[in-house]
């Protein structure tokens, strides 16, 4: 087997990322959230001549945020528990009552698991070639997945120029002290985006994306059916979803399934020959041994996290009320979730200077 | 679902206290066989539902619901984390997962729920309020403060007895099926947390094999 590799294949990175998040949007267990939270970071540590981010310091920063919202909110907001740290006055509206240890560790926790699945989001954004996921999607979702990739892109691309603009700043002699000194690094990231949004916008635009599927001057017969269909495909899927929440499986389930079908009939590929235009392809999307691992272990990881979830979902739980007590482990939903560690094997060389591996 | 949404919380009481001394009366049903009994006396005119509950000193979780007041979350360890609790009061898609239903005792002793919540309902002199974790409605016994005080044991001027307010007394029927839960220690976690370093440190070989291999993936 080969190892090093340039890069993963886009789905088998979107597996490996479904299968982190599960299980820490499962529950709240801190060992199975400290878990998948130091396979991400050795994950994008190995990967790191292809994350192309502007160092993690702003990452780490977001975290604090998150850390810092998460406790305060959950300690003023939650006043149960058996390990009192302080009293407010009862008469604080919210807040006033008890402030426990029991809280603040559930929001410790809980800022673990929003910091981790933000890891996941980024570290995957940043791999992902997202050429490859619109030659996946139909091609009426063209403009949804350019404007999703868009997005996706933006916090990472914002913080690079963030990052440029205050060095030069710096060499210029500026400090911020006051309030008005933001505005010398505001200014120019504002228009440094317009910058980037317009020759974005440009590059898609020679490219076709966002072109009629219609030529221009064809009667377009079919818009306000496929208008009208997409329409009731999305109005039965958001009816189905409500009945399953509800409980109303089977009518939930009917419903789901009449709308897949009718977006999958609106979304189909429209009829050969005509005259659509045709994204240009520069090279084949190529399945690798590497990709097929990858996307094994994640699909097994995702099998035995709802396996687990439904034989034992204590091994996903940790309930720090009323009382505080040590949660338990589930050494083989664990061992299980330490398969999504295979990517950083396939990670691509770099020399002994650091300086970036294949490109 | 409404019924476990509280209303004032503890501002719901009537404030002036009387030299009278009142008892009401708690049952909760877990819905894993075991029942607990409650009789609390206090000296205002009447409490919220929920401040009886808390009065009894059965360890409790609740959150609080703005304008509508608290969530009953967990009574003796069951029930539902906050999250959870805040999301839907534990109760998940299905319609007949369990949540904490408050209950009033009617005119014959038959149970209804109180549709306003606890916080909004008055606990009077000589009244029985019941929990019961269900996710359908549960079948209770009538219970009167008469025959809650033979159940417990406890004497008819046991409130008025004493010089100050008397602690609550309680008592739970039936074991839970599997029994007690033991404590957990930190050696019970030793495995998951060495597990992690053994992760870490494969990923830091991982990533060290990674920089030393050439550019051209070779060794």
């Amino acid at each position: 087997m080969s190892v090093g590799m340039e890069r993963l294949d886009s789905r088998a990175w979107i597996l490996w990322a479904i299968a982190a998040m599960v299980p820490v949007l499962i529950g709240r267990h801190p060992l199975v959230i400290g878990e998948i939270l130091v396979i991400v970071v050795v994950v994008r540590i190995a990967w790191a001549s292809r994350v192309a981010t502007a160092g993690v310091g702003w990452l780490i920063r977001l975290g604090m945020v998150v850390l810092s919202i998460s406790v305060i909110f959950n300690v003023l907001t939650v006043h149960a528990g058996d390990r009192v740290l302080a009293r407010l006055p009862e008469s604080l509206p919210v807040i006033g009552g008890v402030l426990t240890l029991n809280a603040l560790v559930y929001g410790l926790v809980s800022a673990l698991a929003l910091f981790t699945l933000l890891l996941i989001g980024t570290t995957t954004g940043a791999l992902l070639v997202w050429m490859d996921l619109f030659r996946l999607l139909p091609r009426r979702l063209a403009p949804i997945a350019v404007a999703g990739s868009v997005t996706w892109a933006f916090l990472p691309r914002t913080a690079a120029a963030f990052s440029q603009i205050r060095e030069a700043q710096m060499m210029r002699g500026h400090r911020v002290r006051t309030g008005r000194d933001v505005l010398p690094l505001v200014m120019p990231l504002l228009a440094g985006g317009l910058e980037r949004s317009l020759t974005t916008a440009e590059a898609l635009e020679a490219r076709g994306f966002g072109a009629s599927l219609t030529p221009s001057g064809e009667p377009q017969p079919s818009s306000w059916s496929l208008r009208l269909g997409i329409t009731i495909a999305l109005v039965a899927l958001l009816g189905g979803s409500y009945c399953l929440l509800v409980g109303l499986v089977l009518v939930g389930i009917t419903l789901m399934l009449f709308g897949g079908g009718a977006l999958a009939a609106a979304l189909s590929p429209p009829r050969r020959g005509s005259r659509i235009p045709q994204p240009t392809r520069y090279h084949d999307m190529v399945w690798r041994r590497e990709d097929m691992i990858v996307s094994a272990a994640a699909v097994g990881v995702l099998g035995v996290t709802f396996g687990r979830m439904m034989v034992s979902p204590a091994g996903f739980r940790f309930d720090p009320y009323p009382a505080l007590e040590l949660p338990g482990t589930d050494l083989p939903l664990m061992i299980a979730l330490s398969a999504l560690l295979l990517p950083a094997m396939f990670a691509p060389g770099t020399d002994s200077a650091g300086i970036e591996g294949r490109r | 679902m409404l019924a476990a949404v509280l209303g004032q919380g503890a501002t719901a009481q009537t404030p002036e206290a009387t030299d009278h001394i009142n008892v009401a009366g708690l049952m909760i049903d877990y819905g894993d066989g075991r029942v607990s009994y409650a009789l609390v006396a206090f000296t205002e005119e009447s409490l919220s539902g929920v401040e009886l509950l808390r009065r009894s000193g059965l360890p409790i979780v609740t959150v609080p619901f703005g304008g509508l007041g608290e969530g009953v979350c967990s009574i003796d360890a069951v029930g539902c984390d906050p999250g959870a609790c805040r999301r839907r009061l534990c109760q998940s898609a299905d319609r007949e997962s369990p949540f904490w239903q408050y209950l009033r005792q009617a005119e014959g002793g038959s149970w209804s729920p109180a549709v306003l919540g606890a916080s909004h309902a008055d606990v009077d002199d000589g009244d029985v309020d019941a929990w019961s974790w269900s996710g359908t409605p549960p079948d209770l016994p009538p219970m009167s403060v008469t025959s809650m005080r033979d159940l417990l044991g406890v004497q008819p001027g046991w409130a008025s007895g004493g010089a100050g307010l008397p602690d609550p007394v309680t008592m739970t029927q039936g074991e839970p099926p599997g029994g007690n839960s033991d404590q957990r220690s930190w050696r019970d976690l030793a495995p998951g947390m060495a597990l992690i370093a053994g992760i870490g440190m494969a990923g830091w070989v991982m990533i060290r094999r990674t920089r030393h291999r050439s550019p051209a993936g070779g060794r």
